[in-house]
């Protein structure tokens, strides 16, 4: 928060209670005032440059700023003195609320007991504050025109309205008692306005999240982690900083800070584990949660979680489980260069996605080889055998390259014999042939 | 074009110009020079006394050694008075002072220096930009000095925040002018104008720590001006860059930052007022409050009004106000604005009789502060 002492016509940092002016008018012994305890700032001023050789009134005027004692020898307009808040802001979901309450005996009286209660009051709950000084005892007594006060932190963790309700009860000289309850009302608001948005991967169970996050704060944060937590199936990778020069030299990361009302983009790549079966990947409806960490002026911290963002469904409708094939193909081994005239083998893997047992055989779609001008050689149709619903089984097969160039390799066709119902597969893999260097 | 080249662009064009004058000006008046399409005399457009708002708060009377600006008295019109205005930091009345001199001197441009410094210290950035409008091109002047040009360019960043791409064109363009100077100046006359090139991006560094722009702040810093400075100077910057990192949330490099500072150091031993002052600020960072400090050894006021603040953050206010109560009466220059602030705020919280104490505080404090001294710091409602 950059700071400069001007007329700006903020509110107050302080909130009152008492409305009443005149001193001797009050009703209530007991004053409650609370002031907002953001973290303080710098605070700034204006470093003027002469040149004393110019003349005696320069040499005089830099003799007069060199006694302001927030100028420095480093010419810069932030000096190293503290300014406490200037108003009492907003608050933040995600943030610690942190405040200061001060009692305040107005009466010319002692007073005895004197117990004081702070409490959250929000839409849903009542959230008694521990106090983080060292008055333990709740029994306290106040002289007149005594005061103290109470360091109050309170974790936001819910939008709508809250409420800082203070509890003050106290005993006087002649053993009346006194009660008095303020309430003070606290804008909540949202730190940042986030955004997501799924891009779906090159196959079915790969994911991109893109996460926009817009800072609603009138500070500038440093957002220390955006990070998804895959749900159990899949692994992440942050694609966020792949790009950022990370000089080990350099002491700024600038891209971690957010300027108010700007807005970063984060991204995030999801696959599904190499162990994770079947039933895990696709059991599951959600994709992970986001948990977003940041921290502004001299240690001000916030954090929000996001729910579990749902998998996006897909357009493609199919049977089974609505958005898979009945089978899907792998390419598990095979190189993705050779040369021209040179054998390939690979090794396929065959899962079936349906909730039933298939029977398989294989075949090859011959237009799409001599398209592409490669041959099937070795066994070139066969039965597969059964396959279990949710199974797979690998299968070996091999081709000749004829020319060279980028070949789509594919053209497998895998029959059901159960259901007569023959499944085409496009190219599952992609060989780039090289022409074959003669010695 | 390497981003290196825009600092040490020039002109060749200009340098031509510049080298054709070089025998006929002192080094440090060289300029580039544009003829003047039409002839513009300096006027002021503020003619109105500031006079002395702090006294007229006090209830106190005034005394015979105070020192305000009377325009009737003949003591205060010579050039004894202003810098005696100056050297007690009473910037409105260096400015009333300017007003009748500048009425019949208004080409004495150190003058017009002297009255922008001042109502730039009074925050009056409007009334020097429509006083500088009356100059007309401040290129067709000769012999206006360089701390006025250098103003004039970091007026605009002060302004407000829609302001700040304006000052950096002028600064960017004073840039171009000094280098271009500095590449037609034999190498042993070089020296002010390296360091007038150096304040030139002290200051566009400034422009870029209001704007938050942290991407360019810690570049121009390391890479422009730490490597042009002695080692003193260096620890200064690294300490500066603590600063604006800490207060833009960033812990981790601020530390590595005040590693750097401390590497340059020859013993790590009675660390300057700079580092412990630093320490403190991480402390704060951190949470980490701890009470165990010497009251009697600090004698820096800066530590003072800092651990003031800390302690209210530790719901110590009764001894926070008290040690503020203590700084400020022990001597009259250890009253600033900001602990002044600091003072009212801490008033507001614990009393009623807030007004009635500041009220107090002002007829103590106008007897030691100059006229420049911004009541906005007193937080009154008017």
């Amino acid at each position: 928060m950059s700071l400069s002492i001007t007329n700006s016509g903020l509110p107050p940092s302080t909130t009152t209670s008492t409305t009443s002016i005149d001193p001797t008018k009050n009703v209530e012994p007991l004053a409650v005032r609370v002031m907002r305890l953001s973290k303080p700032a710098l605070y700034q001023n204006i470093p003027v440059y002469g040149e004393e050789e110019s003349s005696s009134s320069v040499d005089a005027f830099l003799t007069g700023q060199s006694h302001d004692m927030a100028i420095g020898d480093d010419h810069s307009v932030l000096s190293h003195l503290l300014v406490l808040p200037y108003s009492f802001g907003n608050v933040f979901l995600g943030e610690i609320f942190s405040a200061i309450v001060a009692l305040h005996n107005q009466s010319d009286q002692i007073l005895h007991d004197v117990i004081l209660k702070t409490d959250i009051q929000t839409a849903t709950q009542r959230i008694t504050l521990n106090v983080t000084d060292q008055i333990d005892s709740n029994k306290l007594e106040l002289a007149p025109d005594q005061s103290i006060s109470r360091v109050l932190q309170h974790e936001v963790k819910e939008l709508g309205n809250h409420s800082l309700v203070c509890t003050v009860t106290c005993t006087d000289q002649n053993g009346e008692k006194h009660n008095l309850k303020k309430v003070f009302k606290l804008p909540v608001g949202k730190p940042i306005d986030l955004k997501t948005r799924f891009i779906l991967g090159a196959t079915h169970d790969e994911y991109y999240i893109v996460a926009d996050i817009q800072n609603q704060t009138p500070t500038i944060l440093n957002m220390t982690t955006v990070d998804l937590e895959p749900s159990l199936a899949y692994t992440v990778t942050n694609m966020s900083n792949l790009h950022h020069e990370n000089s080990e030299n350099s002491l700024c990361e600038p891209w971690r800070f957010i300027r108010p009302t700007e807005t970063t983009t984060y991204m995030f790549y999801l696959k599904p584990r190499k162990e994770a079966t079947f039933e895990e990947i696709h059991s599951t409806p959600t994709l992970g949660k986001l948990d977003i960490v940041w921290m502004s002026g001299f240690g001000e911290r916030g954090r929000l979680q996001t729910n579990q963002l749902p998998k996006p469904t897909p357009s493609i409708a199919t049977t089974n489980l609505g958005y898979l094939p009945d089978l899907r193909i792998f390419c598990m081994r095979g190189l993705g260069q050779c040369q021209v005239e040179e054998s390939q083998k690979f090794s396929i893997r065959i899962l079936n996605c349906t909730q039933r047992p298939m029977d398989l055989s294989l075949s090859f779609d011959n237009i799409f080889s001599k398209r592409e001008q490669f041959l099937w050689i070795g066994i070139i149709s066969k039965q597969l055998g059964r396959l279990e619903a949710h199974h797979t089984y690998d299968i070996d097969i091999e081709l000749v390259p004829l020319t060279c160039g980028l070949k789509r390799i594919g053209g497998l066709k895998l029959t059901d014999l159960s259901m007569r119902h023959t499944y085409d597969f496009d190219d599952f893999h992609h060989l780039f042939v090289l022409p074959k260097i003669v010695h | 074009m390497s981003s290196q080249s825009i600092w040490y662009a020039y002109d060749p064009q200009w340098a031509l110009s510049i080298r054709a004058r070089l025998n006929e000006l002192d080094v440090s008046d060289l300029w580039l020079f544009e003829s003047a399409s039409s002839a513009s005399m300096p006027r002021l457009i503020l003619d109105k006394y500031l006079g002395n708002p702090i006294r007229q708060m006090t209830s106190k009377k005034s005394t015979e050694n105070e020192l305000t600006y009377d325009s009737l008295r003949g003591d205060h019109q010579t050039l004894e008075a202003l810098n005696n205005f100056l050297r007690q930091q009473c910037w409105r009345s260096a400015v009333d002072w300017t007003i009748t001199y500048l009425m019949k001197n208004p080409s004495d441009y150190h003058i017009w220096f002297i009255r922008f410094a001042c109502l730039i210290k009074l925050r009056l950035f409007q009334t020097i930009e429509s006083e500088f409008e009356t100059f007309g091109n401040l290129n067709s002047i000769s012999k206006l000095p360089f701390s006025l040009r250098l103003l004039h360019a970091e007026l605009p960043i002060y302004m407000d925040s829609n302001h700040f791409h304006d000052g950096l064109d002028r600064l960017f363009r004073l840039l171009m002018i000094t280098n271009t100077i500095l590449s037609v100046l034999p190498k042993d006359q070089t020296q002010l104008w390296h360091r007038r090139r150096l304040r030139i991006l002290y200051s566009i560094a400034n422009c870029y720590i209001l704007m938050k722009r942290m991407d360019l702040i810690i570049s121009i810093l390391e890479n422009q001006i730490v490597k042009n400075e002695p080692v003193e100077q260096q620890i200064e910057i690294y300490l500066l860059i603590v600063r604006i990192l800490l207060q833009t949330g960033d812990e981790l490099n601020a530390q590595r930052a005040f590693d750097r500072a401390l590497s340059l150091l020859p013993s790590k031993e009675n660390l300057s007022d700079g580092f412990l002052l630093t320490k403190e600020l991480f402390s704060l960072f951190r949470n980490d409050f701890s009470s165990n400090k010497l009251l009697t050894a600090m004698k820096n006021p800066i530590e003072v009004n800092n651990h003031c603040v800390i302690l209210l953050y530790m719901s110590k206010m009764k001894e926070s106000l008290d040690l503020y109560e203590k700084l400020i009466r022990d001597k009259a220059t250890n009253i600033h604005e900001a602990i002044i602030f600091n003072m009212c705020t801490i008033y507001e919280l614990e009393s009623f009789r807030f007004t009635q104490k500041k009220h107090e505080l002002v007829d103590y404090i106008s007897q030691y502060v100059g006229d420049g001294f911004s009541l906005t710091a007193l937080k009154l409602q008017t």
